[in-house]
């Protein structure tokens, strides 16, 4: 490869890989996040209920 | 021919049991091709006769600026949709879009930063496409603000649905923006009527990181609707089984 654009290729191309890392990551974490704090509400929940 | 399995989609606990079985699926394919794609374009594909390596930054920023375009696109249709029939699918379509539309937008303009530099001299320049790319990136912000601005999830998602079809306009801007001005921006090589001026060996790793590139957003668009039908039901018994199921 072309030492003159070598540096902007590879940046580029880590730009857009940082950008597909995020879009497959992102998500999933959420996910995990979200699910502990729903489960975390639902436990709370039952236990009121059955305190009632 | 039956359209029940389109109207059973349109069920959110059906919807998320049909995103969760594809998901997978496409960000395995995208994946698969946008590794592909790239790597022919880096090391296959031969060197561009005026441009010389440079030109091998297309193989990231034309299928990230076409996606940028195509799901401001798909936004407004969800947008329409949500605002005329009320549907849940369409409002959490338009707000997750949002945020993976931005994130296109943003390499497709730092990229073409990193290709005017050495191309044109300049990492930026106030060309009519630049410019008009940037507002998509800006409008993309607009309904990722909209959106955390509201405590109401519905009002929220429609104020996103009509920012979404306003802001529509600006991408045939984008689109065409190289024809109707002078610009210092290359016109259409492969959208455009009649072959592309591209050859066939620069142009199958294109075509292999743009083909992943629109999977990785469906399975992006698919996992991000999931969490928000999870957040926007979390008090329906499907939700609450789903959760029990997963502990």
């Amino acid at each position: 490869m072309d030492s003159r654009y070598a540096l902007f290729i590879w940046t580029c191309f880590g730009v857009a890989a940082i950008a597909v890392l995020w879009n497959v990551l992102a998500p999933w974490l959420a996910r995990n996040q979200l699910k502990t704090r729903l489960s975390e509400a639902l436990e709370q929940a039952v236990e009121e209920d059955s305190e009632a | 021919m039956s359209w029940t399995w389109f109207h059973r989609l349109g069920s959110p606990p059906s919807f998320f049991n049909f995103a969760e079985r594809l998901a997978p699926w496409l960000m395995w394919m995208a994946l698969a091709l946008i590794v592909g794609g790239c790597y022919a374009g880096l090391f296959i594909a031969p060197k561009d006769y005026q441009q010389g390596d440079a030109f091998r930054i297309i193989y990231v920023h034309v299928p990230t600026a076409a996606i940028s375009l195509s799901i401001y696109v798909a936004m407004a249709v969800a947008g329409a949709v949500a605002l005329i029939w009320r549907m849940k699918l369409a409002e959490a379509a338009v707000v997750s879009a949002a945020p993976i539309g931005a994130s296109f937008a943003a390499v497709a303009l730092i990229t073409g930063m990193l290709w005017g530099k050495p191309m044109w001299g300049a990492y930026w320049v106030w060309d009519a496409r630049l410019t008009s790319e940037l507002v998509l990136l800006f409008l993309y912000l607009g309904v990722i603000a909209l959106n955390s601005a509201f405590n109401d999830a519905r009002s929220a998602a429609r104020a996103c649905a009509w920012l979404a079809l306003v802001g529509v306009v600006n991408v045939p801007i984008v689109k065409f923006s190289v024809n109707w001005w002078n610009s210092l921006h290359q016109g259409s090589t492969i959208m455009k009527l009649g072959k592309p001026s591209i050859g066939w060996d620069m142009l199958w790793p294109l075509l292999m990181s743009l083909a992943g590139f629109y999977l990785l957003f469906g399975a992006a668009l698919l996992r991000r609707m999931q969490n928000e039908l999870l957040l926007r039901e979390k008090n329906t018994r499907w939700v609450r089984d789903w959760l029990g199921a997963q502990n």
